[in-house]
């Protein structure tokens, strides 16, 4: 009898086992975690320069350049090219994509280019030993040597348009804010500008290409920071005097529309350079004229008187051609279209030219109403 | 018992054969169409969390329930390029003008869509169909692609599924063509003639046509998965050829003991009948016992199995003895080289050597056995992704490329929608979302959570609550997608992803952490995603398997105690039957999940083992095993009655049913073996554990370990507690 149990026994123990065995792997439930406050903001730590020039983990990053260039006739051009970069919260994946415009200022013919196609980190952005950046979208290709220099191209074989320009590294690096960064409405970022680049090339427009030399003003900006239309946005100037200096001057608004802040950077003739504050430098920037466009119906500032007590600038400018627009990407916003044009300086009293400039106009274009918000009214 | 019966049907005969010929002439212009009847799928349940979650999804954020994925490549020409670009336009076209389509999404449109070098570009076709009716439409929409000079690959999961099928059944038809040959030939070997040896088929053919027919009127009234078609008609062969077996064995038996043929009919079926019907009920229980399981797969193979073994019981209880009363003598016709002709010696050989030691067989066998159990300890229930299938399908290929082109990783994804009262922009749903995206973020395991509140982790809900003032206003495409597509009055959706297998234990219990969440009262988050439904499956399924195999085990037990008269011998016999199960499953974990033998074997390592896999096995297995099991104890019990000796009666009950049980299991673990060739992984799954299971029981169980414990069980074997000997009813086993 005893063999029998222990025999029995030896076998309810196995079955125990398998059972338990069978049983394994149940899952058990964890406790509700309590929400974690968010990252603070990064200090921000000082640019070095021309390595800053080249790429940044970054929720937003863009190339910006304008310029007022001329052929050996004295033909006039102007023309603004950016590469806008945008990341993933962890950088895994980025996507890049340009716009330009190019002007015929004598024959008032504007040409706005879009890159061909979105595309991905891995064919455009390649690390390269000997430059600090280099981007390949198709039509459009910017890349900055490791002494600082930049070449872009841009190209619409359509309409037979292009523009191929080198430029000399700039020694005059413009720091907004004093140290090239600022908190913005919507997040942070980082902001410099070399206000004259030398450049030279070519300007392939409507099949007639002309050797060109001028001046560019490139602007680099990257952080984490949404940009925001209507009633928020802005209006930027980057402004050439012929006395040789040069004038960053930007009005931005809030989510309400609110006019957040009127400053500025100015560099005088060499490196030395200024903030400027609406109150303790007594900006005033008042728009004298608008213009509506057939296209978006955003109704756009399109003459301005600008003063600033402190520097003694007291100036009107004014669109070279009205129409200046730039259509919003067609994966984008509508309402991110933007007006971005040559403005011809004057003297408010006498009238007289003290230079160019490039104005920015965001958020003028009423946005469409989020599609599932449209569809419950 | 079924003495007398035995006895009516051999007078009945030629009625009985007339009844199953028209039985057969009426099933036989619908049992081939059977399978037609039977719907894909299956493998979901309507009150899954997931598919509650999945459904409210779909219909508050205009999601579509499904995606194809074209990848398209060109010789020489790139994406964006003007060619390239006018060729995927056509495709789109051609694509849109289905009906059936509900969007076309394309790299032209989104960013990020190209291959990682640039050369292949991605179009998504979303589909407002459920998976099962997608595949109707698969065809429909590659016929509408024509003369496009781009190489196109077709994926996603209506081609992978699509592809599971196809493969599956090629390879159950080229193991039934390995199977057949070899089966026909082992019955040869078993029987030594071959009018016996083609009985068995004869009459199990019959029962599967039957059998098939009556599936086809079934699933006229009641949802059936086309997936069980194969397990059936398996079912249905191995049965009916198992108890067919057995039938004409001992009929030949009776005949050699110089009985007329009707009084062989009369002892066949009094003894053979009874051991029958008793295996056949045991296996109705066990395959009745998917119906538990409330999945549309695992009913199907239950309602189809118990109609195909019911038949298949009637057959050899009707049919049969009313063959064999016309065949008499003649069942001995055509005689051929068999095994049987070495003697039967053998097996009360091997009966006496393992009864002298018992131990020494009991202690390495059970060994081993627990041995191949420990790995079930690991096992990590899921569902197959597209490794199952062979590279040479095209959505296999299109799921390679996703991964090796397009840098797609194996991830857990998961859809959440948090639901709530009223605007989602309003500043109280706001700081409730905004927690609710950080507490996700902060999970255990989470990569990343991508919602309208998790868009930088340094922003803050005053910088949200800025935001969102004028949420249209948002320049940036992505985050603009992000507010139409995943926020809506009252629901905002979380995309979480998380850098686990997605049907990783680790990726269901992430699952439930976030379903952790809810409130039982008023539920506002609702999961969905793979992991999530696989969560759903494996909870279902192996909640209820403990309970289910708890009441198949003791109903199998009270046939048993039933059917000998004793509370040992069915302990022993589910015991030992549960520890082969197990067994088998544990090796199947060991090779199949865990990549063991795997170039042997010739497949992919799936790291988890089919959910339903272990459960159908069970299901089959129970039954199945239980039957060599029940053909030897009843011998043994009957040599008990006649010798009163415990030693004797085992010897004797080896030698007289060691040759047919060693027949039938060798036919089921050829079939199951053939199916091990099988290049759907699934495939060679069942195939592996179907013969290694049988194997396991008609060598190690019944040769071993029964023969060992029957001689330390003793005069114990038959022990009966006289209160349940008094109400238990009589019966007589072969």
């Amino acid at each position: 009898m005893k063999s029998v149990i222990r025999n029995v026994a030896i076998f309810l123990a196995v079955f125990v086992v398998a059972a338990a065995v069978a049983c394994a792997g149940r899952v058990e439930e964890k406790d509700v975690p309590t929400p974690q406050p968010p990252e603070p903001t990064p200090v921000p730590r000082a640019l070095v320069f021309p390595e800053d020039d080249g790429s940044h983990a970054a929720l937003i990053e863009w190339w910006y350049y304008n310029g007022h260039l001329a052929s050996e006739d004295g033909e006039e051009f102007s023309f603004h090219f950016v590469i806008f970069q945008t990341q993933d919260r962890d950088g895994s994946e980025s996507f890049e994509v340009g716009q330009a415009g190019i002007t015929d200022v004598g024959r008032e013919v504007h040409h706005n280019i879009s890159s061909d196609g979105f595309t991905s980190q891995q064919p455009s952005v390649r690390s390269s030993a000997e430059g600090l950046l280099s981007l390949d979208l198709g039509n459009f290709e910017l890349d900055i040597g490791p002494d600082g220099s930049h070449q872009l191209q841009v190209e619409d074989a359509a309409s037979q348009m292009s523009l191929n320009l080198r430029t000399a590294p700039s020694e005059s690096v413009m720091l907004h804010e004093g140290i090239g960064w600022m908190d913005w409405p919507f997040g942070w970022t980082y902001y410099y500008s070399y206000p004259r680049m030398r450049a030279e090339g070519t300007i392939l427009i409507e099949g007639r290409e002309v050797d060109v030399d001028g001046e560019v003003w490139f602007d680099h900006q990257w952080g984490d920071f949404f940009v925001v239309g209507k009633p928020a946005g802005w209006q930027w100037f980057a402004i050439h005097l012929d006395d040789g200096r040069s004038l960053m001057i930007a009005e931005v608004r809030g989510a309400e529309g609110e006019v957040l802040a009127i400053d500025g950077t100015l560099i005088q003739s060499g490196s030395e350079q200024s903030v400027l504050d609406l109150e303790q430098d007594g900006i005033e920037l008042e728009v004298q004229d608008y213009w509506t466009s057939t296209q978006t119906a955003g109704e756009y500032p399109a003459k301005w008187r600008l003063r600033v007590d402190s520097i003694d600038l007291d100036i009107v400018m004014t669109p070279s051609i009205a129409d200046q627009e730039v259509p919003a990407l067609p994966y984008g916003n509508q309402a991110a279209a933007y007006w971005e044009g040559r403005v011809e300086v004057s003297d408010t009293a006498s009238g007289e030219s003290l230079g160019l400039a490039f104005a920015e106009l965001s958020g003028y274009v009423e946005p469409e109403p989020l599609g599932w918000r449209d569809a419950k009214r | 018992m079924l003495s007398r019966s035995g006895r009516w049907i051999y007078r009945n005969r030629y009625l009985v054969i007339a009844v199953w010929v028209v039985a057969l002439l009426a099933m036989l212009p619908v049992a081939p169409r059977a399978q037609e009847r039977l719907l894909p799928g299956g493998f979901s349940n309507s009150d899954y969390p997931s598919m509650k979650a999945g459904e409210l999804i779909n219909e508050r954020f205009d999601r579509h329930r499904i995606a194809l994925l074209f990848i398209v490549g060109h010789e020489t020409e790139k994406p964006y390029s003007p060619e390239f670009d006018r060729e995927a336009r056509r495709l789109i076209g051609q694509i849109e003008s289905d009906p059936n389509v509900a969007e076309v999404r394309s790299y032209l449109t989104e960013p990020n869509w190209l291959s990682d070098d640039g050369g292949l570009a991605l179009i998504e076709v979303g589909l407002d169909l459920q998976i099962e009716d997608s595949l109707v439409v698969l065809d429909e929409i590659s016929g509408r692609i024509d003369k496009i000079d781009l190489d196109v690959v077709m994926t996603g999961a209506p081609p992978l599924y699509r592809d599971i099928v196809v493969a599956s059944g090629e390879d159950l038809r080229r193991g039934e063509l390995v199977a057949f040959p070899l089966a026909v030939i082992a019955l040869l070997l078993v029987f030594g003639t071959v009018v016996a040896a083609v009985m068995p088929a004869a009459v199990g053919g019959v029962a599967v046509a039957v059998g098939l027919g009556v599936v086809y009127y079934v699933a006229d009234v009641r949802d059936m998965s086309v997936l069980s078609f194969n397990i059936i008609t398996l079912l249905g062969i191995g049965m009916g050829i198992d108890y067919s077996l057995f039938y004409v064995n001992r009929f030949k038996e009776e005949l050699a003991k110089g009985l007329s043929v009707v009084d062989a009919i009369a002892e066949t079926h009094d003894r053979a009948g009874t051991a029958i019907l008793f295996s056949g009920v045991t296996s109705v229980i066990g395959l009745a016992s998917l119906l538990l399981f409330d999945l549309t797969v695992l009913d199907s193979i239950g309602i189809g199995a118990v109609i195909v073994i019911s038949i298949a019981l009637l057959s050899a209880q009707t049919l049969m003895p009313a063959v064999l009363s016309v065949v008499g003598h003649r069942i001995n016709k055509l005689p051929v080289l068999s095994f049987t002709r070495f003697g039967d010696g053998v097996w009360r050989r091997m009966a006496d050597g393992v009864m002298n030691r018992p131990f020494l067989f009991l202690v390495p066998t059970v060994a081993i056995l627990i041995a191949l159990v420990i790995p079930f300890k690991d096992i990590r229930p899921g569902t197959a992704d597209a490794t199952i299938l062979p590279q040479r399908y095209e959505s296999r290929q299109g799921y390679d490329l996703l991964q090796e082109e397009f840098g797609w990783e194996i991830s857990t994804e998961l859809m959440v929608a948090y639901t709530f009262e009223g605007d989602p922009f309003s500043d109280e749903n706001l700081a409730e979302l905004y927690a609710f995206g950080q507490a996700l973020a902060n999970l255990p395991d989470v990569d990343r959570v991508s919602s309208i509140v998790n868009l930088r982790p340094t922003l803050g809900i005053d910088d949200y609550r800025d935001l969102y003032r004028y949420p249209e206003a948002i320049y940036d495409g992505a985050t603009l997608r992000l507010l139409n597509e995943s926020v809506r009055e009252g629901a905002v959706l979380f995309h979480v992803s998380a850098d686990l297998h997605p049907f990783s234990t680790e990726a269901r219990a992430l699952v439930d952490s976030i379903r952790a969440f809810d409130s039982l009262e008023s539920p506002y988050v609702y999961v969905d995603g793979g992991s999530a439904h696989t969560n759903d499956l494996v909870r279902s399924l192996y909640g209820r398997f403990p309970l289910v195999a708890l009441i198949v085990i003791s109903l199998t037990f009270v046939s048993l105690m039933m059917l000998f008269r004793s509370v040992v011998i069915p302990l022993k016999a589910v015991i030992l039957n549960t520890l082969s199960i197990l067994a088998s499953f544990g090796a199947l974990v060991w090779v199949f999940q865990q990549g063991n033998l795997s170039g042997l074997l010739n497949f992919e390592p799936l790291g988890i083992t089919e959910a339903t896999t272990p459960i159908v096995l069970f299901a089959i297995l129970f039954g199945l095993s239980m039957d060599y099991e029940i053909f030897l104890l009843s011998r043994i019990r009957e040599a008990y009655v006649d010798t009163g000796s415990n030693r004797e009666s085992v010897k004797l009950g080896l030698q007289r049913s060691g040759t047919i049980i060693t027949g039938a299991g060798l036919i089921l673990i050829v079939v199951g073996a053939s199916f091990v060739l099988a290049e759907v992984v699934s495939v060679k799954t069942v195939g592996f554990g179907l013969a290694l299971a049988i194997f396991i029981d008609v060598t190690i169980v019944r040769i071993l370990i029964a023969p060992a414990l029957m001689r330390l069980f003793g005069r114990w074997n038959w022990w009966l507690p006289s209160w349940i000997d008094r109400r238990l009813p009589m019966l007589r086993a072969e």
